[in-house]
C-alpha cells in the first residue's frame, strides 16, 4: 500500500458512513509496521538509554535483532514537502511581524492520519489567491509601523542601504535560512518597483513577495548527499522541523543561531536545541494539539458536531470549554506530572469549572487552575474527558460505542479497521429499542460477516457507555436500560484478551500496554514528519518505541529520541 | 446601470481604483457585451439521491408530470430534463473489493472515470473549464463551492480538476464573497424576495491611469519574484513535490492573468479551433450579463442560509462572467446536511438504508420524502435566482447547464438495494439556449429491474451523458471518462 493511499484511508476512517456488505475476504486488518507488542503485553522497565553514533543511528537500542539490520540500512522514507497549516501560518506571521493573520479564507487543512498537515494534496488555485490577498493585507499592516519593521536609521544610512539590510535580515527570517545572492537581487528589484512611489511601498512589496513565496509557504527540504542514498537535512532545515514539531511555529533566534553555527549538524546539538524548545510554553501548546487532534476533539467546535437529542445547552461556551479542557489536561500532565503516556491515559484530572462543572458535577472543587481531581474512579485519563465523548457521541445508540471504540482502536492502538464494502442489513432485531448497546451489538459478534471488524471496536466502546452524549455520567441509557460498561480489549496479534469492567480499568490497561507505547511512537512520527511512518521509517519508529517502553513512557524523552532519529535528520532522495 | 461611455479599460481601472488594491472585478457595460452569452456549467452534488418512485416523473417527452417530491420545481418544468434509466457505470460495489458504494459513486458520478484510490480523470465541469478557459480567460478557470463538504479523501472525493487531484470545496460563503466581490464596485443584488435591480448606480470616479499602471507593475514585480522562487524550488523537488510546485505555479499564472485584465490588455486570444473541433462560438472573457451584481449574503448562517448564499454567489459569479464552471458539493453521506431536517431523528443515512434494505417502515418512506423535498426546495431557490437574471432574449438559466448528481440513490423494488447506482437520478436543468432541448422526460431503458447486484443492461452507462455534455460545450470527444464500456453521446437527448 502506498503512502498516499494509506494516509487517505486513515484520514477517512473516522467518517461514520463506512458501511455496506462485508466481503469476507476483507476481514483482514492492516497492521502498521512497527506497531509491535500486543495490548496485553505490558511495558518493561529499566532499559538503558539508546546508544547514539555520530551519524546514522538505526533502531537505536532496545529491540533485539533490529539494531543490526537498522545499522546496516537505516530505513528512512522519501521526503515530502509540507505547506504550512493555517495554524502554523498564523503563528509564523505573528512571530515575524507581530500581526494576527486572518486565515479564514483558506481551504481546510489536509490530514495525515488524525493530524492536520498539508503534505499530500497539491495546493488549490483558490488558496494561491488567498495567500496573495493575505500577503498584501499583512504587508500593508506591517509598513504602517515602518520604523519598528525596518530597524535602521533611514536618514543617516539612506533608504536604499536600509532596504538592502532589511531584505537580508527579514528575508532570512521569512525563508528560515540565509538568502542566496540571486534572491537578494530579486527582492531588490521588487523594492525598486515600489520605491518609485515611496520607500514604504518598496518595503511593503518586499514583505508581500516573501510571504507569497513557496520558500515561505512550504517547508522546502533539500539537504545534501549522504550514505545509503539518503540526504542529510541542513541545519536550517532541521531548525524548521524542530520548531514546527515542538512549538508549531518558525524557528526562534536561538534555534536559528544554532543552525547557523553548525550545532544542528550534530545529534548533541539537536538534542540541546530540542530540550530548550521543550522548556517553552509553546511546547505545551504543541503537545496539547497532538493529543486533541489524535482523538479528534478539535471537531467539538464544528457546528455539525453536537446536534440532535442528548445535547441540551451545547452552546458555544460549552464547546469552547470542551476544546480547552484537553489543553489544560495535557499542560497539567506535562508540567506537574512526569509528562508520560501512562499519565495521559490515567491521570484523573478534569477541568471542572465553568460550563463543565455541570457535566462533571459540582462536588468536584476546581483548584486555582480550574482543575479538579476526580477521586471516585469515574474519570481516568484523556479518553474519559467530556470532549472526547461529545465528538464521538452516543446519540445514535448503539453506534456511539462503535464510534468511541473505533477512535481508540485506530488512534491509540494504531490498528486499522478496514473499510467495509457493499450493502449491509441495517435492520434491527425486534424489540431493539429496549435493548442496551451491548445486547444490540452482540449481534455483531454472532454474525461472522460483522464480527471480524466489529469485535475490534464494539467491545472497547462499551467502556464509554457510562457517559452520555456530552460526557456526563449516566446510569441508564437513552432507552432507560441500566448500562453495562464491561468489555474486552482484543489483541490482533495473538487474539489474547484483557477484560475490563469499566472505562477506568480499560484506560489503566491501555496506559501500561506496550502496544499503545509503540502506537504513540508511530503517531508522534506522523505528527512530526507529516507522513505515515510506514515500513520505511521502521528503524526510527523502533527507536522511539524503545524509549516510550521504559517506565511511564516519558513524552519528552521520546521526542528527544525522535528528533535525533535518522528519519528526522535524513530523507530518501530520488 | 453603468454608463456606456466607459471604455473597458477605463471601467476596469475605475473598479480597481475604487477597490484600492490590485484586484479587480469585471463589470462590463452593455457596449462591450458580445452577442453570444457565455456558456456555463454547474455541477451539483447532494448525498444519497432520492426515493425512486417519488422522484421520477410520470409520462414522457414534453408531456410529463413531476414526481411527487419534485413539485417545487413546477414553475421551471419547461427548463428541466429528467433521464429515466441511466446507471453510474463502474460504481456498484461488486466492481470493487476495497471500496464502498458511497466512495465509488461520489468519485465516478461526475468523472465517469476508473478509480485508483482517487479517480483517474477530471469531473465534467472541470474538463469543460479547461476547454473554455483556453479560449476565454475568465478571472477564475473554475470554482469549487460547498456546504459542509469534508476534505476530499479517496473514499469521499467528488470533483476533480484532473486525474488524482480532487477539488477541495470552499465551504464558507463569506470567503467566496471576499474572493470575488470584496473590491467590486458594481451594483448590489438584493436578497431574494426584494425587488431586483436595486443598488447604487455606478459613479464615475476620477481616473488616474498612471496609478493603475504603477500598481500593475508593482504587483507584476512581486509575481516575478514568486515565480522565480517557485522555479528554483522546482529544481530541488522530487516527483511528488514537483507536482505541488506545478500546481502552485499554475495558481500564480492565473493571478498574472487577472493582473493583465486589470491593465486592460487583451483578455482572450483569438479563437483558433482545431479542424476537428465542432464549432461552438465562445464569448470573450468579461462578457457580463445585464444582471451582473454583487450578491447580498443571507444574514442567516444556518445550513439553509449557507446553501442559499452559495447559490447567490454562483448566480453572481456567472452573471459577472468571473468564471464559467462551478461545482457545488453539499456534504457527503456523512450526515452533513441533517441539520436541514432536524425532525428526521435518524438522519438521512439511516433513513435511506432502512428503505433500501427492503424493510423500510411507512415512516421511513415519509421521512425520505421530507428529506427529498428539502433538497428540491433548495434547487427551486437556485433556479429562481438564475432565471430572474435576464440575458439577451433569455435568462442566465438558459445559458447555464446544471447537472445534478449523487453518490447513491434509493431504489424500492429489490432485495438488497440500499444505495443503488442503477436507475440513477442524474438530471439536468437549464442550458436550453445552447445544450439540450429542455422540458423533457426521457425514458432510456426498460427498467425491468433496478437491482443492486449486477450491472443491468437496461441501464445506459452515465458516461454517455457526460459525453453529450462535453460535446455541447465543444469538446472534441467521443467518450468521457475512462470507464465507458462503449462510446458516443447519449442517444435520446436532443441538441438544440
Amino acid at each position: 500500500m502506498s503512502t498516499k493511499r494509506r494516509e487517505v484511508l486513515r484520514s477517512t476512517a473516522h467518517l461514520p458512513f463506512r458501511h455496506g456488505l462485508l466481503n469476507l475476504s476483507m476481514v483482514t486488518v492492516f497492521l502498521l509496521p512497527g506497531c509491535s507488542g500486543s495490548i496485553t503485553g505490558t511495558v518493561a522497565s529499566g532499559d538503558s538509554p539508546p546508544e547514539e553514533g555520530d551519524d546514522f543511528i538505526g533502531g537505536g537500542g532496545g529491540q533485539v535483532g533490529a539494531k543490526d539490520a537498522c545499522a546496516a540500512d537505516p530505513s528512512v522514507s522519501k521526503g515530502k514537502w509540507r505547506r504550512l497549516t493555517a495554524a502554523q501560518y498564523s503563528n509564523t506571521v505573528k512571530d515575524l511581524l507581530g500581526i494576527a493573520a486572518d486565515t479564514s479564507g483558506l481551504l481546510q487543512d489536509g490530514r495525515t492520519g488524525p493530524f492536520k498537515t498539508n503534505a499530500l494534496l497539491s495546493i488549490d488555485e483558490r488558496d494561491v489567491n488567498t495567500y496573495d490577498t493575505m500577503a498584501q493585507t499583512i504587508a500593508t499592516k506591517a509598513v504602517s509601523k515602518l520604523s519598528t519593521l525596518v530597524a535602521c536609521d533611514v536618514k543617516a544610512q539612506g533608504e536604499d542601504k536600509c532596504a538592502t539590510a532589511f531584505v537580508k535580515s527579514f528575508g532570512a527570517r521569512a525563508f528560515r535560512r540565509p538568502l542566496t545572492p540571486a534572491e537578494e537581487g530579486g527582492l531588490t528589484s521588487v523594492y525598486n518597483a515600489g520605491k518609485s512611489e515611496n520607500f514604504s511601498t518598496g518595503i511593503k512589496l518586499v514583505v508581500q513577495a516573501l510571504l507569497s513565496s513557496s520558500s515561505f509557504l512550504y517547508l522546502v527540504e533539500n539537504g545534501s548527499p549522504s550514505s545509503f542514498g539518503l540526504r542529510k537535512l541542513s541545519g536550517h532545515e532541521i531548525a524548521s522541523r524542530l520548531s514546527y514539531t515542538l512549538t508549531g511555529t518558525t524557528p526562534d533566534s536561538d534555534t536559528t543561531a544554532a543552525a547557523a553555527n553548525g550545532q544542528l549538524d550534530s545529534i548533541s546539538g539537536i538534542r540541546k536545541s530540542a530540550q530548550k524548545l521543550m522548556d517553552s510554553e509553546r511546547f505545551l501548546t504543541s503537545a496539547a494539539t497532538f493529543h486533541i487532534e489524535l482523538l479528534g476533539i478539535d471537531r467539538v467546535l464544528d457546528p455539525a458536531v453536537g446536534k440532535g437529542p442528548g445535547f441540551p445547552d451545547f452552546n458555544a461556551e460549552m464547546r469552547a470549554a470542551m476544546a480547552e479542557e484537553p489543553r489544560k489536561f495535557v499542560t497539567r500532565v506535562m508540567t506537574k506530572g512526569q509528562g508520560s503516556v501512562e499519565e495521559m491515559l490515567s491521570a484523573r484530572f478534569v477541568a471542572a469549572s465553568g460550563p463543565l462543572a455541570k457535566v462533571y458535577g459540582a462536588q468536584w472543587k476546581p483548584d486555582n487552575e480550574g482543575m479538579a481531581e476526580i477521586t471516585d474512579g469515574s474519570r481516568t485519563g484523556i479518553l474519559t474527558l467530556a470532549g472526547m465523548q461529545a465528538t464521538h457521541p452516543v446519540t445514535l445508540s448503539p453506534r456511539g460505542a462503535v464510534a468511541r471504540g473505533h477512535v481508540v482502536r485506530e488512534s491509540i492502538l494504531c490498528d486499522e479497521v478496514p473499510p467495509v464494502t457493499g450493502p449491509v442489513d441495517f435492520s434491527l432485531p425486534p424489540g431493539a429499542e429496549k435493548m442496551t448497546a451491548q445486547q444490540l451489538l452482540r449481534q455483531h459478534q454472532q454474525d461472522p460477516s460483522c464480527s471480524g471488524c466489529h469485535r475490534l471496536m464494539d467491545s472497547i466502546g462499551f467502556a464509554f457507555e457510562a457517559y452520555d452524549p456530552v460526557g456526563a455520567l449516566r446510569s441508564k441509557d437513552a432507552s432507560g436500560n441500566s448500562i453495562d460498561t464491561s468489555g474486552t480489549l482484543v489483541s490482533l496479534e495473538d487474539d489474547s484478551e484483557v477484560t475490563f469492567s469499566n472505562a477506568s480499568e480499560m484506560a489503566s490497561a491501555l496506559s501500561k500496554s506496550s502496544k499503545v507505547r509503540a502506537c504513540m511512537a508511530t503517531q508522534w512520527l506522523k505528527f512530526s514528519l507529516g507522513h505515515d511512518p510506514e515500513s520505511d521509517d521502521a528503524c526510527s519508529q523502533q527507536r522511539v518505541t524503545a524509549v516510550l517502553a521504559r517506565g511511564q513512557g516519558s513524552i519528552k524523552d521520546a521526542l528527544l529520541s525522535l528528533v535525533t532519529s535518522d528519519s528526522f535528520r535524513f530523507y530518501r532522495g530520488e | 446601470m453603468a454608463s456606456t461611455s466607459y471604455s473597458r479599460r477605463r471601467l476596469l481601472a475605475a473598479i480597481a481604483a475604487a477597490g484600492g488594491a490590485a484586484r479587480l472585478a469585471p463589470f462590463l457595460p452593455a457596449s462591450v457585451r458580445a452577442a453570444t452569452a457565455p456558456k456555463r456549467i454547474l455541477t451539483i452534488f447532494s448525498p444519497m439521491g432520492y426515493l425512486e418512485n417519488s422522484f421520477f416523473p410520470s409520462g414522457t417527452g414534453t408531456n410529463f408530470t413531476l414526481g411527487e417530491t419534485q413539485t417545487a420545481l413546477q414553475a421551471w418544468k419547461d427548463k428541466l430534463i429528467y433521464l429515466d434509466g441511466i446507471g453510474i457505470y463502474g460504481a456498484p460495489w461488486y466492481f470493487h473489493s476495497d471500496d464502498n458504494e458511497h466512495g465509488t459513486g461520489s468519485n465516478m458520478v461526475f468523472t465517469g472515470a476508473k478509480k485508483a484510490g482517487y479517480a483517474t480523470g477530471p469531473s465534467i465541469e472541470q474538463a469543460v473549464a479547461d476547454h473554455q478557459y483556453a479560449q476565454a480567460k475568465t478571472q477564475y478557470r473554475a470554482l469549487g463551492l460547498g456546504v459542509n463538504a469534508p476534505s476530499p479523501g479517496d473514499h469521499s472525493a467528488v470533483f476533480y480538476s484532473k486525474s488524482q487531484t480532487p477539488v477541495t470545496a470552499q465551504n464558507s460563503p463569506q470567503a467566496v464573497f471576499d474572493m470575488l466581490f470584496k473590491n467590486f464596485s458594481g451594483p448590489t443584488l438584493p436578497p431574494v424576495g426584494q425587488p431586483a435591480g436595486g443598488g447604487a448606480p455606478m459613479t464615475n470616479p476620477p481616473l488616474d491611469t498612471s496609478a493603475i499602471d504603477r500598481a500593475r507593475k508593482q504587483q507584476q514585480s512581486v509575481l516575478n519574484f514568486v515565480k522565480d522562487d517557485l522555479k528554483r524550488v522546482e529544481t530541488l523537488a522530487g516527483q511528488d513535490d514537483r507536482q505541488k510546485v506545478e500546481a502552485h505555479l499554475e495558481g500564480i499564472r492565473s493571478l498574472e492573468n487577472r493582473l493583465k485584465l486589470l491593465g486592460g490588455q487583451p483578455m482572450s486570444p483569438p479563437m483558433t479551433a482545431a479542424p476537428t473541433t465542432p464549432k461552438v462560438p465562445t464569448a470573450p472573457a468579461g462578457t457580463a450579463s445585464e444582471g451582473c451584481a454583487k450578491p447580498t449574503l443571507s444574514a442567516k448562517a444556518d445550513l439553509e442560509g449557507r446553501v442559499h448564499s452559495q447559490m447567490d454567489l454562483i448566480a453572481s459569479a456567472f452573471a459577472c462572467d468571473m468564471t464559467r464552471s462551478i461545482s457545488l458539493q453539499l456534504a457527503l453521506c456523512d450526515g452533513g446536511m441533517d441539520e436541514g431536517f432536524p425532525e428526521i431523528k435518524d438522519g438521512q443515512h439511516n433513513v435511506t438504508h432502512a428503505i433500501g434494505d427492503g424493510k423500510g417502515q411507512a415512516s421511513d418512506i415519509a421521512n425520505h420524502k421530507i428529506i427529498d423535498r428539502w433538497y428540491v426546495a433548495r434547487w427551486a431557490y437556485l433556479l429562481n435566482r438564475l432565471n430572474s437574471i435576464k440575458e439577451g432574449n433569455g435568462t442566465l438559466l438558459d445559458n447555464t447547464l446544471i447537472l445534478f448528481g449523487s453518490d447513491t440513490t434509493t431504489v424500492q423494488n429489490n432485495e438488497v438495494g440500499a444505495h443503488s447506482h442503477l436507475r440513477f437520478p442524474l438530471w439536468m436543468a437549464g442550458g436550453g439556449n445552447f445544450a439540450f432541448k429542455t422540458g423533457q422526460a426521457i425514458k432510456l431503458g426498460a427498467n425491468k429491474k433496478s437491482g443492486c447486484c449486477e450491472w443491468s443492461s437496461d441501464d445506459v452507462p452515465h458516461q454517455r451523458l457526460l459525453t453529450s455534455i462535453a460535446q455541447a460545450f465543444g469538446l472534441p470527444v467521443e467518450t468521457f471518462g475512462s470507464n465507458d464500456p462503449g462510446r458516443g453521446p447519449l442517444a435520446g437527448l436532443t441538441r438544440v
